[in-house]
């Protein structure tokens, strides 16, 4: 009923504009009411664009009318255009990226945004599932992680490989992209691609990232429904600026290219009949070209897909029919070659995979390039121009049919080639190579690069054969890999991990039980041994299975790195290394952050400001940042290691001793002077960071790495650079913990936390008023807390003569617990505590202990805290207490 | 959409629909020889009493937490929540397994109750409001009263019988000793 509404209101309109003409001013105004009626009617009922059109056209009838415009007759005409194309929307129905609108109405930027709608927000297109959609979006985030990858790791823009290798990608996520209509990332992946293909307009490196960066914030768009992503149309005028490398190279990726450079351009005129005929050709043969894309992309996976081979036929086979009852000749050959093409591979005697393959998808989008050309040529009624690409396409194709080139070919560019592998292993040197290609270029088109190696006597057979081997093995690699990969859901990852982490304790109930013991055979004893192992061996596979290589997260440093040395002006060499190890999922979900600020502040603030001063002080004039991930220990390293100014630490104690951080004569270790920077005072201190080049946002990081039960730890020299290494538990699902015991109570203290355990004799204990109890350790004073009165546990041990003192730290923090004893050493699997608790910052979690009962997990940083703020209570109240005797009693 | 908003406006049996709402089965449970019901559909299952890990720094209805096949799910007092005095354990104390809805959603809690007895059908025309104690009783985690062979059961609320802001006051503030 709305769109009915909307019918009367249009079809009113566009009567009121045949009516007037652009000296009637009444009339204008007249028209100038309906168009701002209508687009006050913005519904969902038709897309949003229309109403953008007609706000436009609204804002420029005012111009008209005020006389701002410069040809009132030729903006008169683009106003009627817009509304007919909104009738044809609105009234007839057709899709909007069918309907061309008027350039003049500077639409470009909301015809792009189509899937924008007005608040701000992105919408998924109508009729797609959300799910869908969150898997297509999980993949592509890799995938554009990938890609970036290629591009940061390119050094030189031409190579083959490389390009072919994005083009893949772009390709694969285009094609998934129309699949699910978000027709924006299409038509930016589209211009890319185009790009890339031609190779006197490869875009420079940065202008693709800022293409990968735009996907990627579109598809966030997506997911989210937020709007953060510019225009598409920025992007796309981003890219078809012309390069400055016009310089065209020598081609010889595709032995098609060098056959055809004839210009041939035909006028080809739509021929007469009813255009809605063509149109509907056009909306068909498109849903044809995506199911195509489709299918090929089912190939690429499974080249002996018959299914998905038949479809493709039958798609280009009715459009073959179509497009020639239509007389649209482009398209019937096109789809006529092709067709003959795909029966080859119906016969089997090609496949489409590798370069066959890439030509589909080539084929495909010219296809749907060309039906974009009939469809503004229908609508604008200029002339369509027979595109002279065509025959070049053409010529490839017959070159596939003829079985002059093999989807296998060796020196298929994406492929490492055989003659490449040569000359690595030292058989031929590349001299001989380059003769053997020439040779089997020009003459001997059906042999392989190795044949005409041994023809010529550059190589041995058994040289070749070992290539080869070497080749195929590689390939296989490839495959292996492709199909190893299973997408699982996290969610039930985490309930497989939890579910092991249960037999394992089972596990050990049952082998601990002195009862099962003591009776037990020789023969059950080493069933249970057996079990143990299994069971081992089931945890260390569970725990693996969470694993992520830091590859990822690596590579965003990169491109920050190369980002921010660009923006600062300082030449940086940034070096990676150990990207390969591995790290818990939810860790390196967690560590980004932490790792941008370090390395930000590494850029900022470490690096000298200018080259000059660099080279003064004796350093190369490249300045170095290392970021490097190393297992030790059972923890991950992650180190950021820079060789700028490092620290000034009299600097910091300035600093720390002007804030009251510090007493002004407290002796420091050179660790509690790099731990001040940690503090969150020191973060928001303008002057500070001028001074020591450190301690913008220090504080976070150190939380953050905290949450993680990890720590971080700074090395630092004046003049010669900083390394902040994070170290970081291999999993956030076990931790190492030392058991402890208070009374009946056993608690489990995070091993991360422990310095040292001490059984204190006397004399090292001392009581101050209003500080509580102070223990020395080797000169050092430490707040002491029994953790019996923490958590008021009865039939603890009175006396710290018999007790032990575990010294635990938090930050630059240290504070001695005592507990009765320790009972050991032990991993624990932690499993969170429920909500309904409340607020207990001083326990991290819990853990189901070899007896099946539960332990308490002692947050460290939580508990110094509620004892800090308990002595302020006792002191508050220390003296009603005195008489009692317990707080008094310190000496021992 | 307006036309669902007139509907729901329509509708007549959205006022009764509170009271329907409260019949169904129970599960009857004793605390100090009164008989408590809470709607079966929240139980999950109903445990022997075992170890129970003390949570230090708790109120004191909180007794701890257990072990329930591997999941670590807090354990509340009924008795003490009640403002009851504390009793040993017998043979016969149990655990009830309930599932609350909560501001952080689903939650799974056990509660000690001195013994489990039965399930009964609880029909509508048996419910009583809750009378109006005065001043200082707490009713809001009291559905209403249920009479049946002249017994009278009192129909708990279980999701408000501990909401998340209450034991979050009341961990905040520092312990007495």
């Amino acid at each position: 009923m709305q769109t009915e509404a909307l019918v009367n209101e249009i079809d009113s309109l566009s009567k009121a504009l045949v009516m007037t003409d652009v000296s009637d001013l009444p009339g204008l105004g007249e028209v100038l009411k309906r168009l701002e009626a209508f687009s006050n009617m913005r519904c969902d009922d038709s897309p949003g664009i229309v109403f953008d059109v007609s706000e436009r056209s609204a804002k420029l009838l005012e111009r008209i009318i005020l006389e701002e415009v410069e040809d009132k007759e030729a903006s008169f005409e683009t106003l009627s255009k817009a509304v007919s194309c909104i009738q044809s929307i609105v009234r007839d129905g057709r899709d909007p990226s069918e309907v061309e609108f008027p350039p003049e109405l500077g639409l470009d930027s909301i015809a792009q945004a189509r899937n924008k709608s007005p608040d701000g927000t992105t919408n998924l297109p109508p009729g797609v599932d959300e799910t869908i959609i969150d898997e297509f979006l999980s993949a592509q985030e890799v995938s554009l992680e990938e890609i970036e990858g290629i591009i940061l790791g390119m050094k030189d823009m031409k190579t083959p490989d490389t390009l072919a290798e994005i083009r893949r990608r772009l390709h694969t996520l285009k094609g998934e992209a129309g699949v699910l209509g978000l027709n924006d990332i299409v038509n930016v992946c589209h211009v890319t691609e185009s790009q890339l293909e031609n190779k006197d307009s490869l875009p420079p490196a940065d202008i693709l990232l800022a293409v990968k960066d735009w996907i990627y914030q579109r598809i966030h768009d997506y997911a989210s429904g937020t709007c953060k992503a510019s225009p598409a149309g920025d992007i796309i005028s981003l890219l078809s600026r012309p390069s400055t490398s016009s310089e065209s190279t020598e081609n010889e990726t595709l032995p098609g290219d060098e056959m055809v450079e004839k210009e041939e351009t035909i006028e080809f005129t739509i021929p007469e009949g009813d255009p809605s005929i063509v149109g509907d050709f056009i909306t068909e043969a498109k849903e044809h070209l995506d199911k195509v894309d489709i299918a090929l992309l089912d190939l690429e996976t499974d080249s002996g897909n018959q299914d998905a081979l038949n479809d493709i036929f039958r798609a280009f086979h009715t459009m073959k029919g179509t497009a020639g009852f239509l007389k649209l000749e482009d398209i019937k050959e096109l789809a006529h070659s092709t067709e003959t093409l795909l029966d080859l591979a119906r016969k089997g005697v090609i496949a489409i995979k590798g370069r066959i393959s890439d030509m589909m998808f080539e084929i495909v989008d010219t296809m749907k390039h060309y039906l974009d050309e009939i469809a503004v040529s229908l609508s604008s009624g200029k002339p369509y121009v027979r595109d002279k690409g065509l025959a070049t396409l053409l010529s490839k194709i017959d070159l596939i049919e003829k079985g002059e080139v093999s989807a296998e070919d060796p020196v298929e560019p994406s492929d490492k080639e055989i003659g490449k592998i040569l000359v690595e292993s030292g058989s031929i040197n590349s001299e001989d190579l380059r003769e053997a290609l020439k040779e089997q270029k020009n003459n001997q088109k059906d042999k392989k690069v190795g044949e005409i190696l041994i023809e010529k006597g550059y190589a041995a057979p058994v040289e070749i054969a070992a290539g080869l081997r070497k080749q195929k093995s590689a390939r296989d690699n490839q495959k292996i890999h492709l199909k190893d990969t299973v997408r699982i859901d996290t969610s039930r990852i985490d309930a497989l991990v939890d579910t092991i982490g249960e037999v394992v304790i089972a596990e050990s109930m049952i082998t601990q039980d002195p009862d099962v013991y003591a009776n037990a055979s020789l023969r059950v004893q080493k069933n249970l041994r057996q079990l143990t192992k299994v069971t081992r061996e089931l945890q260390e596979i569970g725990m693996t299975m969470r694993m992520v290589s830091l590859k990822g997260i690596f590579q965003k440093m990169a491109r920050l790195v190369r980002d921010l040395s660009r923006k600062s002006n300082k030449k940086i060499n940034f070096v990676i290394q150990g990207e390969d190890t591995e790290i818990d999922r939810s860790v390196v979900d967690k560590i980004g952050d932490p790792l941008i600020h370090l390395i930000r502040n590494a850029v900022d603030h470490g690096i000298e400001t200018n080259e000059i001063e660099r080279i003064n002080t004796g350093k190369p004039a490249y300045a170095t940042i290392e970021l490097k991930a190393l297992h030790k220990g059972g923890s991950i390293y992650i180190e950021v290691k820079d060789d700028g100014r490092g620290i000034d630490r009299d600097a910091v104690l300035a600093k720390a001793r002007d804030k009251g951080l510090i007493t002004t004569e407290d002796s420091l270790s050179d660790q509690d002077i790099t731990g001040l920077i940690f503090q969150p005072g020191f973060s928001t201190t303008k002057k500070v960071t001028d001074i020591s080049g450190r301690g913008v946002g220090l504080d976070v990081v150190k939380k953050s790495i905290e949450t993680l039960r990890g720590r971080i730890e700074v090395q630092t020299e004046k003049g010669k650079g900083s390394t902040f290494t994070l170290v970081l538990p291999l999993t956030l699902a076990i931790i190492d913990g030392m058991v402890i015991k208070v009374g009946s109570e056993r608690y489990i203290i995070p091993t991360l936390s422990i310095i040292e355990s001490i059984s204190p004799v006397s004399g090292m204990l001392s009581m101050v008023t209003g500080k509580g109890e102070l223990l020395s350790v080797r000169g050092e004073l430490i707040p002491f807390f029994r953790l019996s009165r923490l958590f008021n546990i009865q039939g603890a041990k009175e006396d710290p003569g018999e007790a032990i003192a575990v010294i635990v730290e938090s930050g630059i923090k240290k504070v001695a617990l005592m507990v009765d004893s320790l009972i050991g050493q032990q991993q624990i699997v932690i499993k969170g505590l429920s909500m309904t608790l409340g607020k207990t910052e001083y326990l991290s979690g819990a853990a189901i202990m070899a007896d099946g009962r539960v332990g308490l997990i002692l947050d460290i940083p939580g508990l110094i805290q509620i004892a800090t703020k308990m002595n302020a209570y006792i002191s508050q109240y220390s003296e009603k207490e005195d008489k009692d005797g317990a707080i008094s009693a310190t000496c021992c | 959409m307006e036309q669902l908003a007139q509907h729901a406006v329509e509708d007549p049996s959205t006022i009764s629909q509170e009271i329907t709402d409260k019949a169904g089965k129970y599960l009857i449970f004793r605390i100090a020889e009164e008989n408590y019901g809470i709607d079966i559909l929240k139980v999950q299952e109903i445990i022997q009493i075992q170890d129970i890990t003390t949570v230090p720094r708790m109120p004191d209805f909180v007794r701890g937490v257990l072990n329930l096949r591997g999941k670590v799910i807090p354990v509340m007092n009924l008795r003490k929540r009640f403002g009851m005095e504390d009793i040993p354990d017998t043979d016969r104390t149990s655990i009830i397994v309930a599932k609350l809805a909560s501001s952080y959603g689903s939650i799974t809690m056990g509660i000690i109750v001195d013994s489990v007895s039965e399930v009964i059908d609880i029909p509508v025309n048996v419910i009583e409001d809750v009378p109006d104690f005065g001043v200082g009783v707490d009713t809001t985690f009291i559905l209403g009263m249920g009479k049946i062979d002249k017994k009278v059961i009192i129909l708990l609320d279980i999701d408000k019988i501990l909401t998340t802001k209450e034991l979050n006051t009341i961990s905040e503030t520092p312990d007495e000793d």
